[in-house]
C-alpha cells in the first residue's frame, strides 16, 4: 500500500512540475472549440472563400514548388482550386462530406478518390480547407498549460465521425483570445503525425462583429524535418451556391 | 421500350411538378455577385510515337489492309479560358492539333492515304455559359457531360462509354446541349437536351437526345440513375443506366456502373464492378471487371473485323470496332495524383475470353513549373487472332508538355 502512496505522490509532483495548472473554473469545452473553429473557417459560417499559398522546406522538399490555391467552403463541402504553378494550374479537389473528386486539365472527367487522399499531398486537404472540429471531434479538457508564451487550454480531441482528417488531435487554445495556437495531429494509435502552429492577423466580419481569422499555419512533419507554411489571405464571407459543390459543375 | 418511354415521361413530369412547387415555396434570392475573375491556361503537347505492327496478322496481313502508321508526330495546343463571378461562368476550351503520320506503304486499300500524311484540325472541345443560383444550375453550350467512377469503360454513360481514361494523351469533346439541374438536399435532378453532337468523335449521332439524371448523395456514397431517349431521329437511341460509388473506411472506394442501350441496329448492355485502394502515400490500386455484349460496334469488334477480313477490306472509322470480348479485367496502379512533381501509372488489361493481355506504363516528370516530360509504352501479349495482339506488338511515345501560362 505504501508503494502505491509513493507512486501517487511521485505522479502528483511530476504533474506539478510539468507546468499544467489545475482547472478551478468550469469551462464550456464545446463552446471553446466552436469559437476557435470560427477563426479557422468552421462553425456557423454559411459560406467562405480564401486564398492559400504553400511553401515547403526541409529534406526532400526542395523540389516541391510553391503553390497557390483558392478555397471555397460551406458547412459540409469544400472546393480547392490550384492557381499556381502553371503545371498544376486548374486542378481541383471537391469534397462533399466523405465523397471526394479530383479534376485536372489532363483528365477526361473528375476522378472519384478515397477519403485517404485528404492526408496526402504537399498540404493535406484537411489542413487547407475549413476546420470544423466542434462537429468532427469530441473534446476533453486535459488542463491549462503554458503554450507559445501564454496560458492555454489543452484539449484532447477524438474523432467522432468519419469526415475528420485525423483520428486524434492535441489542441491548445489561448485562454485570453479563445484562438487555437498549436495542434499535434495523432494517428489512431496515438503516434504524432505532424504538428502545427497558427497566427491570426486576418479579420472577418461575422454577424456585424469583427473577429480574427487565421493568416498563417506552419505544419511540421513529426518524422522528418519537412515544414510547410500555409499563408491565408483575401478571406471573404460570401454566399456560395450549392451548385458549386456539384461534381457535374467541376469544369 | 414502351415501358421505358412511359417511365421517362413520368419522371420528367414528376421533376417538372417538383420544380414548379419548389419555385413557389422558395423564391430564389439573388446573391450579390463577386467581381468576375478570369482564369486561363495554355498547354502545348509535343510528342512522337512509334509502333511495331504485326505482319503475320490474320486481319491485317503484312499491314496491307489497315496500313497502320509506323510513326507519328503530334503538336497539340490546348487552351482554357474561364470567366467566373461565382454565379455565372463562361468557359472556352479550344484545341489546335497538327499531326504527321508516316505509313508503312505508299499505297493502301483505303482512299486518301499516302506514305506521309499531315493534317491540322482546330476544335472547340468545350464552350458554355453556366448560371448557378441557389439550388439551380442552367447551362447552354458545348459540355463534356460525363459521370461515373470507372476508368476502363463507363457503362452508365450513353455517349462516353469509352471516356478515354486509359489514354493519358487524349481529350474529350463535348455535346452541344441545354442542361438544367436542381438540387434538393441530397437529391439532384438534371434534365438535358442535346441539340448537336458533331464535336464528339463517335459513329453515333446524339442529336435530339433528351436526358434525365437523378443523383442521390449521402455522407459517403453517390447513386445515380441516367435515362436518355432520342426523338425524331433515325438512330432512335434509348438508354437506361446508372452507377453507385461508396467510400468504405478511409482507403477503399467500391463502385459499379451499368447501362443498356437500344437502337434499331440492336442492343448493347454492359456492367462494371470496380474497387480501389489508396495507400498511405496516396498511390492508388484499382481493379475493374467489365461484362457486356453488343449487337453492334462497342463490344462486338471481332465480328466486324471478321466480316471486313473476309471481304478483303480495311476497317474504316464507321466500323467502330470497339471491344472484342464480353469479359475484361483491368488493373491500374498509379502514383499520388496530388504530387505535382511526377505522375506514373501502370495498367494491365486482359480479355478474359481470348486471354490476350495488354500492359502499359505512363510516366510524367515535371522539369520546372513550365515544362514536363512524359513517356508512354505499351506491349500486347496475344496472338494474331486475339484482341491484344492482332494489330500491334508494342508502341512507344515520348513527349514534352509546355505549360505556357
Amino acid at each position: 500500500m505504501k508503494k502505491y502512496q509513493m507512486a501517487f505522490c511521485f505522479i502528483l509532483a511530476a504533474y506539478a512540475q510539468s507546468g499544467m495548472a489545475a482547472i478551478s473554473e468550469p469551462i464550456d469545452v464545446a463552446a471553446l472549440l466552436k469559437g476557435s473553429d470560427l477563426a479557422r473557417g468552421g462553425g456557423d459560417i454559411a459560406g467562405l472563400s480564401w486564398e492559400v499559398s504553400t511553401h515547403s522546406t526541409g529534406s526532400g522538399m526542395d523540389k516541391q514548388t510553391d503553390q497557390k490555391m483558392i478555397v471555397k467552403a460551406n458547412q459540409n463541402a469544400s472546393l480547392v482550386e490550384v492557381t499556381y504553378p502553371e503545371n498544376v494550374k486548374a486542378s481541383k479537389m471537391l469534397q462533399v462530406e466523405r465523397n471526394m473528386w479530383l479534376s485536372k486539365p489532363g483528365l477526361k472527367k473528375p476522378v472519384a478518390i478515397s477519403p485517404r487522399q485528404r492526408f496526402t499531398g504537399q498540404a493535406a486537404i484537411g489542413d487547407v480547407a475549413a476546420t470544423n472540429y466542434a462537429k468532427d471531434y469530441a473534446a476533453n479538457l486535459v488542463g491549462i498549460e503554458e503554450c507559445t508564451g501564454k496560458p492555454c487550454y489543452r484539449l484532447d480531441l477524438k474523432s467522432v465521425n468519419a469526415q475528420s482528417t485525423y483520428a486524434r488531435i492535441d489542441y491548445w487554445i489561448a485562454k485570453d483570445t479563445g484562438l487555437a495556437v498549436r495542434a499535434v495531429f495523432l494517428s489512431l494509435g496515438g503516434k504524432p503525425l505532424k504538428s502545427a502552429t497558427f497566427s491570426y492577423q486576418n479579420k472577418i466580419k461575422v454577424d456585424g462583429k469583427v473577429i480574427p481569422f487565421v493568416d498563417e499555419m506552419i505544419i511540421k512533419d513529426a518524422l522528418t524535418d519537412a515544414n510547410t507554411t500555409l499563408v491565408y489571405k483575401n478571406v471573404k464571407i460570401q454566399s456560395i451556391p450549392p451548385a458549386l459543390f456539384n461534381v457535374m459543375n467541376l469544369q | 421500350m414502351t415501358l421505358l418511354r412511359i417511365l421517362f415521361v413520368l419522371l420528367t413530369l414528376g421533376l417538372l411538378s417538383t420544380l414548379s412547387r419548389a419555385t413557389e415555396l422558395h423564391v430564389p434570392v439573388a446573391e450579390p455577385a463577386a467581381a468576375p475573375s478570369l482564369s486561363y491556361s495554355l498547354e502545348n503537347l509535343f510528342y512522337t510515337s512509334g509502333s511495331t505492327v504485326r505482319h503475320d496478322g490474320f486481319y491485317n496481313p503484312d499491314n496491307r489492309l489497315i496500313n497502320y502508321p509506323r510513326q507519328w508526330s503530334v503538336a497539340d495546343m490546348r487552351g482554357k479560358w474561364r470567366v467566373d463571378d461565382g454565379q455565372q461562368a463562361l468557359l472556352l476550351q479550344p484545341r489546335l492539333r497538327w499531326q504527321e503520320r508516316v505509313f508503312e506503304h505508299d499505297t493502301a486499300a483505303y482512299p486518301g492515304s499516302a506514305a506521309n500524311y499531315d493534317a491540322m484540325d482546330i476544335k472547340l472541345d468545350q464552350a458554355f455559359w453556366r448560371w448557378s443560383g441557389g439550388e439551380s444550375t442552367f447551362l447552354l453550350g458545348r459540355e463534356v457531360f460525363t459521370w461515373g467512377p470507372a476508368t476502363f469503360r463507363s457503362p452508365s454513360s450513353p455517349v462516353y462509354f469509352d471516356a478515354g481514361k486509359t489514354d493519358p494523351l487524349s481529350l474529350l469533346s463535348g455535346l452541344d446541349m441545354l442542361r438544367y439541374s436542381y438540387a434538393m438536399d441530397a437529391l439532384t435532378a438534371t434534365l438535358a437536351y442535346v441539340y448537336a453532337s458533331s464535336a464528339v468523335e463517335d459513329t453515333l449521332n446524339y442529336q435530339n437526345m433528351s436526358q434525365l439524371k437523378l443523383d442521390y448523395q449521402t455522407t459517403d456514397s453517390l447513386l445515380s440513375i441516367n435515362l436518355a431517349k432520342q426523338f425524331a431521329t433515325a438512330s432512335n437511341i434509348s438508354f437506361v443506366g446508372g452507377f453507385m460509388q461508396r467510400s468504405v473506411g478511409d482507403a477503399w472506394l467500391v463502385y459499379a456502373e451499368a447501362g443498356r442501350m437500344s437502337r434499331p441496329q440492336g442492343e448493347m448492355s454492359s456492367q462494371l464492378l470496380g474497387l480501389s485502394y489508396t495507400f498511405m502515400g496516396g498511390q492508388v490500386l484499382t481493379a475493374e471487371y467489365l461484362h457486356g455484349h453488343s449487337d453492334w460496334g462497342r463490344m462486338n469488334g471481332r465480328q466486324i473485323l471478321d466480316r471486313r477480313a473476309k471481304a478483303g477490306l480495311a476497317m474504316t472509322a464507321t466500323d467502330d470496332a470497339g471491344l472484342w470480348g464480353r469479359n475484361y479485367l483491368w488493373l491500374g496502379l498509379n502514383s499520388n495524383v496530388q504530387d505535382s512533381n511526377q505522375f506514373w501509372r501502370l495498367e494491365l488489361t486482359r480479355n478474359l475470353d481470348d486471354h490476350s493481355v495488354n500492359i502499359a506504363a505512363y510516366y510524367e516528370k515535371s522539369l520546372n513549373r513550365y515544362l514536363s516530360g512524359f513517356v508512354h509504352a505499351s506491349r500486347s501479349l496475344g496472338g494474331s487472332t486475339q484482341e491484344f495482339g492482332w494489330l500491334l506488338r508494342s508502341s512507344f511515345t515520348l513527349g514534352l508538355k509546355w505549360f505556357v501560362f
